[in-house]
């Protein structure tokens, strides 16, 4: 299905207003949602081991993202002396950045209509979606790699270098294991895999192996646990931001955060059918009109929601794995498998063609 | 499978052969361990490819140029570039089994590394299309590099392979910004295209498009340069031929100096042969080559003469030797206008200065392996008596030398008396008394081995004696019995070898 | 808007280069380099190239400058830091050359002003390579060239690079 898009020429001023709305609006949105998940981060392990957690600010503790805010910004913002300074600076930002600009190639629902003209609810519907969410996202490795090596003290280096290990090593998984998916949709545009997944079946069914690989993966990439060895309290400290203070420290906090909802909204899109909502196809979608266009935004946002908690739960209850372990893992096990994958893929697609 | 395609793929077949024993080698290496039965094994299997490369490379008609895939001209000119790669490989295999120096852990990994090698010279130089070339170019240095630090405990392997690398590099991205100016010059990847384009530029492009075809030719020469190891170009080779592993020296030298003028020769040809190019421009890049020519092999020669290491002193005349297939190129360049009879005589030149120059150099190294496989002897020094210890390599190395130098009775003199036969014919005699004189100075130092061997020390050798016994290091000694008899008939029984070159003409 | 573009993706990488050789610390000179790959593959988008673009940043910025910047950090901080002086009497050759290149990049740019340019709208192009890399015509063969190299170089690094285990012997 190919959407029709608005363009430039069309009528300059409605095209940029749509977009600059867009933009502020799904960025917020994710920005929020970010700043949410760390209350529930905290809620849930209270919930998980019994306590009560933060529940003073606010009705149930609500507000508690806000305070915490409130409390980065007063704090003293320290610059420790044998710092690198324009790379200590540099880093919070590029750990942040990446996974900003990853969202706007996220479809985060099907197209709305006003004033009778057809907007597609994503930022950018990029040809090569993935591809930039990949090349993009791969950026943010070089955050805690600069902030571990400007800090310039040996428990932030020794995160940096882990963690540029473990990202680079898990990128391929991640790229790979996907590759099964372009090959059955034939696209690497999002809203196509979306919409293959409407009319079809979700890939978490046709494409397990993959989505498996790819959970794995998505925790590794975001340095969560089972996998956070870059900054790993009881061997490092705080791992690559532990000279950091105040606002900086802040940054990195909202970086990781954002990107957990960034990974978890490429899982909504690539294998839990995105906008879909089971047994409603693309001209249910269609006719529904804008009404379709809520339904998908919200169905988005629950599956979102819900792999971030499942986020959440894996932390509380699997330990920490040694670094061994993770470089096993994703060379020796998870690749093997997710060329296998791809090959399997190949060989049932070209046995359903022919 | 289309027709079409299938004859596409006939015309790969050597090269198939050589991917599937790269493919078989990993694979049993990685199902059978490093044990004997794995070394067996991956040896037999390397061997098998090339021969089964050979086989198909003979099942061949290239009396009808023909194109594979768009971008390889399978012509006669490729068949006999290929024919010298693939077998100086399987050469280098037996060789390499024999080798002492490589440790036996990582003696399977060996012969995919010589056998990709091998796969990239045959694109290299069966293309005429700019992006085969970087990456014919790129699969035969890239396992060259790793293959010269192969002897890990070695610091001069080490040392060879770090600066083989940073050469290689380096000259990789001249020549690759060389190509880049000519495609955008030309808009093609392909070479007569890119003739077009610079005859265009040449003549109209004003001062600024002569510029332009001035350095991008320098740029791609120079990558050129660097892989045939010419004069300002050279400087890696005396370290990298000294301190990789002997088979990899043999390999650089022959194999890969091969496939370096292979495409010389072909880029000259397409790129500014082709066309009716300003003769003037031609003149100049000529003269320019016979220069580099000329002073490669004086400076070969001169430095060759100082060594006392058989290898390093090979190397340097290997630089030396690439003069002399320059000589052939500067005709080729400096024939007048349309005047196609006179490139040709460049051509066929090179061609069987470089056939002659295969059977020499392979033989050499391998007497030299064969010396230092038995009595660890590297020096002139070690060298002392070796030759009534072992008669039969004494006497074939100084065939093989002999050789090298331009003796008369074998293959050498052929092969040198083409290039000044071709040199004065186009008028540069002042190069071929630069190389005759450098012939003499090669005399004097190539003289100084039998001189060792079969002259000087006592009847008591200096090194140990440690008969290798096994069948391999057997089959490698006939090889290079092979290769000493066809340097003899070859240099009485030309005309079967002269016939070849001018079937393998472009 | 496309000239703004331009502008600004090779300001970005015209910076990042001059950072990149002029910085004493070689950290500093690799994270330039960064900004140069990055303003080399917006020049791509630029000129309509997205797969390409996207490809530069995934493999080179966040794959090999990764490794570049991983083996330099490495390193001790004394190695960190070059001393630029050593390479002040290289200047004249280099400037030799570097006005060298300036004359052809004039060559370059005289050739292009007299050619017929018709600057088509940017369309996705990962369809177009990914037929010709299944063309037989097309770059069927270099692409299958590309992964027998990968896999040769792939292997004889590892071997390389391999640590011998010290007391085994040679089996």
């Amino acid at each position: 299905m190919s959407l029709a898009v608005l363009t430039f020429a069309d009528d300059p001023i409605f095209y940029l207003a749509a977009n600059l709305a867009k933009i502020v609006v799904f960025t917020h949105i994710v920005l929020i949602l970010s700043a949410l998940s760390v209350l529930a981060e905290r809620k849930v392990s209270a919930w998980m081991q019994d306590r009560l957690g933060p529940n003073r600010v606010g009705p149930g503790g609500i507000l508690q993202p806000a305070a915490d805010a409130l409390k980065f910004f007063f704090k003293e913002d320290i610059v420790p002396g044998h710092v690198d300074k324009v790379l200590y600076i540099l880093a919070p930002a590029i750990a942040l950045m990446p996974a900003l600009i990853v969202l706007a190639v996220i479809p985060y629902g099907p197209p709305l209509t006003v004033l009778g003209e057809t907007i597609p609810m994503v930022i950018a519907d990029l040809d090569i979606g993935i591809l930039f969410v990949f090349a993009i996202s791969s950026l943010g490795v070089y955050g805690i790699v600069l902030a571990g090596w400007a800090s310039n003290s040996k428990y932030p280096m020794l995160g940096g270098v882990r963690a540029s290990a473990q990202m680079i090593s898990y990128e391929v998984m991640l790229g790979l294991s996907v590759v099964g998916i372009f090959m059955s949709t034939e696209s690497l545009r999002l809203t196509d895999v979306i919409t293959s997944q409407v009319d079809g079946t979700w890939f978490m069914f046709s494409q397990p192996i993959a989505f498996i690989i790819f959970v794995i993966a998505a925790f590794a990439e975001t340095n969560r646990l089972p996998f956070d060895l870059p900054e790993a309290e009881t061997e490092l400290v705080a791992g690559y931001h532990t000279e950091y203070s105040s606002m900086k420290f802040a940054m990195f906090f909202i970086g990781e955060y954002t990107a957990m909802f960034v990974f978890s909204a490429l899982v909504a899109v690539l294998f839990l059918g995105g906008w879909d909502i089971p047994f409603m196809s693309n001209a249910d979608f269609e006719a529904l009109g804008n009404w379709g266009t809520l339904l998908g935004f919200l169905s988005f946002f629950v599956k979102c929601l819900a792999f971030l908690f499942f986020y959440i739960w894996v932390r509380w209850t699997i330990p920490r794995f040694r670094f061994d372990q993770l470089m096993n893992l994703g060379w020796k096990v998870l690749m093997p498998i997710a060329l296998v994958n791809v090959v399997l893929t190949g060989v049932v697609l070209g046995w359903l063609g022919s | 499978m289309s027709p079409e395609m299938l004859t596409d793929l006939q015309a790969l077949m050597p090269e198939i052969w050589l991917v599937a024993a790269i493919v078989v080698t990993l694979t049993a290496d990685l199902i059978l361990g490093h044990g004997r039965t794995a070394r067996t094994v991956t040896g037999v299997v390397a061997l098998a490819g090339v021969v089964g490369a050979l086989l198909a490379l003979g099942e061949q008609d290239t009396s009808v140029p023909a194109r594979a895939f768009g971008v390889l001209s399978v012509d006669g000119y490729a068949w006999f570039f290929r024919a010298l790669i693939i077998s100086a490989t399987g050469l280098v295999i037996l060789y390499g089994i024999i080798f002492r120096g490589l440790e036996d852990r990582t003696r399977n990994e060996f012969h995919p590394m010589l056998l990709g090698a091998a796969f990239g010279g045959c694109l290299l130089v069966s293309t005429d299309n700019l992006l085969m070339l970087v990456l014919g170019m790129e699969m035969l240095s890239l396992p060259s590099y790793i293959m010269a630090g192969w002897q890990k405990r070695e610091r001069r392997s080490a040392e060879a392979a770090l600066k083989y690398l940073v050469y290689g590099a380096l000259a990789s991205g001249l020549m690759l910004f060389g190509f880049s100016l000519l495609y955008g010059m030309s808009g093609s990847l392909w070479l007569p295209d890119i003739g077009l384009a610079i005859t265009e530029q040449w003549e109209l492009g004003g001062e600024l498009g002569r510029m332009l075809v001035v350095g991008s030719t320098v740029l791609v020469f120079a990558g050129i340069g660097f892989k045939v190891a010419a004069f300002p170009f050279h400087f890696w080779a005396p370290d990298v031929y000294e301190g990789s592993p002997a088979p990899v020296t043999a390999m650089l030298a022959v194999a890969s100096k091969a496939a370096g003028i292979g495409l010389l020769l072909r880029f000259v040809d397409g790129a500014f042969l082709g066309m009716v190019v300003s003769e003037d421009w031609l003149a100049r890049l000529g003269s320019v080559t016979a220069v580099i020519a000329a002073v490669t092999m004086t400076y070969g020669n001169i430095t060759a003469v100082k060594q006392t290491n058989v290898k390093r002193l090979l190397a340097y005349s290997s630089i030396a030797h690439a003069g002399f297939l320059l000589m052939g190129v500067a005709v080729m360049l400096t024939a007048t206008g349309d005047d196609r009879a006179a490139v040709e005589t460049g051509q066929q030149a090179t061609l069987m200065y470089l056939a002659t120059y295969y059977f020499g150099t392979l033989g050499a190294f391998g007497c030299l392996m064969a010396l230092a496989d038995r009595f660890g002897a590297e020096d002139l020094d070690d060298y002392e008596g070796l030759g009534r210890q072992a008669p039969w390599i004494g006497v074939m190395f100084v065939v093989f030398l002999a050789s090298l130098t331009g003796l008369p009775p074998t293959a050498g003199f052929v092969g040198k008396w083409f290039v000044f036969r071709a040199a004065i014919s186009s008028g540069l005699d002042w190069l071929a008394v630069v190389a005759a004189l450098n012939a003499a100075v090669a005399l004097f130092y190539y003289m100084k081995i039998p001189v060792s061997l079969f002259l000087r020390g006592g009847d008591q050798p200096r090194v140990a004696d440690v008969p290798g016994l096994g069948l391999v290091p057997r089959v490698a000694n006939l090889s290079i019995l092979v290769l000493a008899a066809a340097t003899v008939w070859l240099g009485l029984m030309f005309d079967d070898l002269i016939a070849w070159v001018n079937a393998s003409l472009l | 808007m496309l000239d703004f573009m331009f502008v600004f993706f090779a300001a970005i990488a015209l910076a990042g280069g001059l950072v990149m050789a002029f910085h004493q610390s070689i950290v500093h000179s690799a994270f330039a380099l960064v900004a140069v790959l990055f303003g080399v593959a917006g020049l791509y988008w630029t000129l309509g190239a997205d797969l390409l673009g996207a490809t530069q940043i995934l493999l080179y910025v966040g794959g090999v400058t990764i490794l570049l910047l991983f083996a330099v950090m490495l390193s001790t901080r004394d190695a960190g830091r070059l001393a630029i002086g050593r390479y002040i009497l290289m200047a004249p050759v280099l400037g030799l050359l570097g006005a060298g290149l300036l004359r052809v990049y004039q060559g370059v740019i005289a050739i292009s002003e007299g050619r017929e340019l018709t600057l088509l709208e940017p369309e996705p192009t990962s369809d177009a390579i990914g037929q010709l890399f299944v063309d037989p015509h097309g770059f069927l063969l270099p692409f299958e060239v590309l992964s027998v190299l990968l896999l040769v170089v792939l292997v004889g690094a590892v071997t390389v690079a391999r640590q011998q285990q010290e007391g085994t012997p040679d089996a």
